[in-house]
């Protein structure tokens, strides 16, 4: 199939397209599901701030369940989005997509059991050595770590074959490496949209696959020397080596479930404002510093660790500063113009599209400011911190996502969103969602720390009950959209039917976004 | 103001600023369609522009804010200026501060370690609530965290790092003393003396998220009384213990380390009038009070 100037429709090759089509319906059913779940989870979290709801014991394993739930869902099932974009030049091995999906499946088996009936409440980052050292009164058996780090370990597995099949498809597509990244592109060879080259959701996929195989090495040291803590406790873990690997492998998985997003805007907005997005020079030359980009700044994580060096400290935060600007200048600034007057109907798809980029670019200066060490000293560990998370995760990473559910579904299911949904459904999210997170900015500016069930403060409660007012909303406009999803995708999970996917009517939705 | 404070606003600033860019080029979306070309044109010069413009905070940002970063490196004063050197070592679930008074306007350096799992110390302004101080407490190093402090008052501690169920009640004082040498009572935090009289020869205490519901206790002199203590602690350890002064060299008392929840009833002999000291001898720095006999 040809390269078209614009990305493709995300119409697969003919072999294995009803396969990848099946495969894409069964992950976002389930993704979907445990979205809402998670969600509603993170709700109760502020709920318990607002009227102390749950037990402390309870709080914390719904906190690590929620984070952690969240940090993988939203990142497997951006991936498959994402990857069937680009299945049309690329198409997916099969085998891969299903392993991945059971793998994916098994860890959230694994990590409901840790919090849900072994209450593991470690918080997502599982920061040596608190899994297997609860404290005197413990909130949880060490023994409920095992399942928790193996749940972690499978699914960097996971991404890792993710990556490596998106290196291996795209190499076979375009003969070598550097054609699939553009550099025909960027030398002058070839022009921006020529046939056969390279388009920028394929150059996000596999800058995506680049970071996830250097993730997986850091991520699977520390997994594995931590259970042979667990096992033996006399094997002991230097304490800065251990959050050295897992805040660099953190801050990778959580940066992915971001860019993933901007390889879905690539692909889906100029369906509906009738631009193009090129792989310009600039275009690549911004995912080639992003490679690098997204992994020099992790050391900021580290800032309130002076055993860390210094200069390691300074290096994260030019980093963190250095690694915002191919966002800002190149792709949100596109973005921007891309839907600048162009005469926009604002269906659903564009609508979450363009809300993710604000989400990003803002969460994203509330990110650059905490990533100023001075600064940082104020900020690290209080509500500030998931006040940046949350707005370009929720409110950009699963927008990216949505907007990419809601373009994909027509070819996924041979039916429609409902668009009144979609809208009243995006609606909520961002009124609610902007509540949350401001609250959550507020809060962090008055020094009130993350990670507490109670802080006995003046305006923590009162805080608490606006973000949890904000999240009330979120969680309507979730079930509303969950709702039409579900009426739409569930059919698609037993229809074997091809007439509907390969439809010429479906086809000419999809190149046109109309 | 508070470096968070203008932080704050800074980024209230930007969030205005962007959010009306967006919802500006939203609302005008619907108009056009433009020429492409002439809208990238005109935009790829303003991006050119942003792009400078970006770099230009960025690098004054770093000129502004490296220097005061707070490291040892930025904030380790010279050897003739005079350091208060403060050993801070977490353990779950309470601090060890030695020694828990400073004065105020000196340097003080916060050693900072742990004996377990990775804490947070955190020093609290008590009239803002901000936070004053930061630095993680690591098991197996020590970090060193330069401060100096400007008005004398009880500093509260609190914990900044997930470190188990009792992370929250992982609290402590630090007290900032002024020029005569003492911390003032009434300048937030938590007074250390509070007063109360003798109501009888019953006396009722609880305690709950590793903290006592009083911090003055009080009996008439010269008689036995009772002390009916409330360990609402699922599965933690208390008690109630008497000593002459808050050093708890001497002891007049030692009531049954209880576990919760269970409630006991201690029963103390008589005691000469004095103002002394209680405390839980599990958990000293958090749970104390005044023990007044008249």
């Amino acid at each position: 199939m040809a390269l078209t100037q614009t990305p493709a429709a995300g119409v697969p090759a003919a072999s294995g397209a009803e396969k990848a089509r099946r495969m894409a319906v069964l992950w976002l059913v389930t993704g979907g599901t445990l979205l809402v779940v998670l969600a509603l989870a993170g709700m109760l979290l502020r709920l318990t701030q607002s009227l102390g709801v749950l037990s402390d014991q309870w709080f914390y394993a719904l906190l690590t369940l929620h984070s952690a739930g969240m940090v993988a869902v939203v990142l497997m099932t951006m991936a498959v989005v994402l990857r069937y974009l680009i299945a049309g030049e690329l198409p997916i091995v099969h085998w891969v997509n299903v392993t991945n999906y059971a793998l994916t499946m098994i860890a959230a088996v694994l990590v409901v059991a840790a919090t849900v009936i072994g209450h593991f409440g470690t918080g997502w980052t599982f920061l040596y050595p608190l899994p297997d050292h609860p404290g005197p009164v413990p909130g949880w058996s060490p023994n409920w770590a095992y399942p928790y780090l193996v749940a972690v370990a499978l699914l960097a597995v996971a991404f890792t074959l993710w990556s490596l099949e998106v290196l291996y498809a795209g190499v076979r597509r375009f003969g070598n490496p550097g054609r699939m990244f553009g550099a025909d592109i960027l030398t002058g060879r070839s022009k921006p949209g020529d046939p056969d080259t390279t388009n920028p959701s394929i150059i996000a996929a596999g800058v995506m696959a680049i970071g996830g195989v250097m993730t997986v090495i850091p991520g699977a040291i520390i997994i594995v020397l931590m259970i042979i803590n667990n096992i033996d406790r006399s094997f002991t873990i230097n304490a800065l080596v251990a959050k050295e690997l897992i805040y660099f492998a953190g801050h990778m998985l959580v940066n992915f479930d971001i860019y993933l997003g901007a390889g879905i805007a690539y692909a889906v907005l100029p369906k509906y404002v009738k631009r193009p997005w090129k792989a310009t020079r600039v275009v690549v030359f911004a995912w080639w510093l992003t490679a690098v980009g997204i992994m020099l700044p992790y050391f900021h994580h580290l800032y309130m660790d002076f055993a860390q060096p210094a200069g390691l400290a300074i290096l994260g935060n030019v980093a963190s500063y250095a690694s915002a600007l191919p966002t800002v200048v190149v792709t949100v600034f596109t973005g921007v113009l891309l839907v600048y007057r162009s005469g926009l109907r604002w269906r659903p798809a564009p609508l979450f599209i363009f809300a993710a980029f604000a989400g990003w670019i803002i969460g994203g200066t509330g990110a650059l400011i905490d990533s100023t060490p001075s600064v940082n000293e104020y900020f690290h560990n209080t509500l500030w911190v998931p006040a940046h998370f949350h707005t370009y995760m929720a409110l950009g990473a699963v927008m990216f996502l949505l907007g990419g559910v809601y373009h994909v579904t027509p070819e996924l299911t041979g039916q429609e969103l409902s668009d009144q949904v979609g809208t009243v459904g995006a609606r909520c999210i961002l009124a609610g969602g902007w509540i949350v997170v401001l609250t959550f900015f507020a809060s962090g500016a008055m020094s009130i720390p993350r990670r507490y069930a109670f802080v006995p403060v003046p305006l923590f409660e009162q805080m608490a009950t606006v973000g949890l007012i904000g999240a009330i909303i979120v969680a309507l406009g979730i079930l509303l959209i969950a709702g039409d999803l579900f009426r739409v995708y569930l059919p698609g999970l037993t229809s074997r039917s091809l007439s509907s996917y390969n439809s010429p009517a479906i086809a000419e939705r999809s190149s046109t976004g109309a | 103001m508070a470096p968070q404070e203008i932080a704050g606003l800074l980024f209230l600033a930007c969030i205005i600023a962007l959010g009306a860019g967006f919802i500006t080029v939203a609302v005008t979306a619907r108009r056009g369609p433009d020429d492409y070309e002439t809208v990238t044109h005109t935009g790829y010069r303003i991006r050119r522009y942003w792009f400078i413009g970006l770099m230009i905070i960025g690098l004054v940002a770093l000129g502004l804010t490296l220097p005061h970063m707070p490291y040892p490196l930025t904030r380790q004063v010279s050897a003739s200026t005079p350091v208060t050197v403060v050993h801070v070592s977490g353990h779950q679930w309470q601090w060890k501060i030695s020694p828990s008074k400073v004065p105020a306007n000196r340097t003080i350096e916060f050693e900072v370690t742990s004996t377990d799992v990775n804490h947070g110390f955190s020093v609290i302004d008590p009239s803002n609530n901000e936070i004053v101080a930061n630095v993680q407490a690591m098991p197996g190093y020590v970090n060193r965290l330069y401060v100096s402090f400007h008005h004398p008052g009880f500093y509260p501690v609190r914990c900044l790092e997930l470190c188990g169920l009792y992370h929250t009640q992982m609290l402590a004082q630090l007290g900032v003393t002024g020029k005569n040498g003492r911390v003032p009572v009434a300048s937030g935090g938590q007074p250390p003396a509070a007063k109360c009289s003798p109501s009888g020869t019953s006396l009722q205490i609880s305690a709950h998220g590793l903290h006592f519901d009083k911090n003055c206790l009080a009996a008439p002199a010269g008689k036995t009384f009772t002390i009916t203590f409330t360990n609402s602690d699922t599965g933690v350890p208390h008690n109630v213990a008497i000593y002459t002064d808050s050093s708890a060299g001497k002891s007049l008392f030692k009531g049954q380390v209880v576990t919760g929840a269970k409630t006991v009833v201690y029963h103390v002999p008589a005691l000469s009038a004095g103002t002394y000291y209680f405390r839980c001898d599990v958990h000293p720095t958090q749970m104390f009070g005044t023990f007044v006999v008249k």
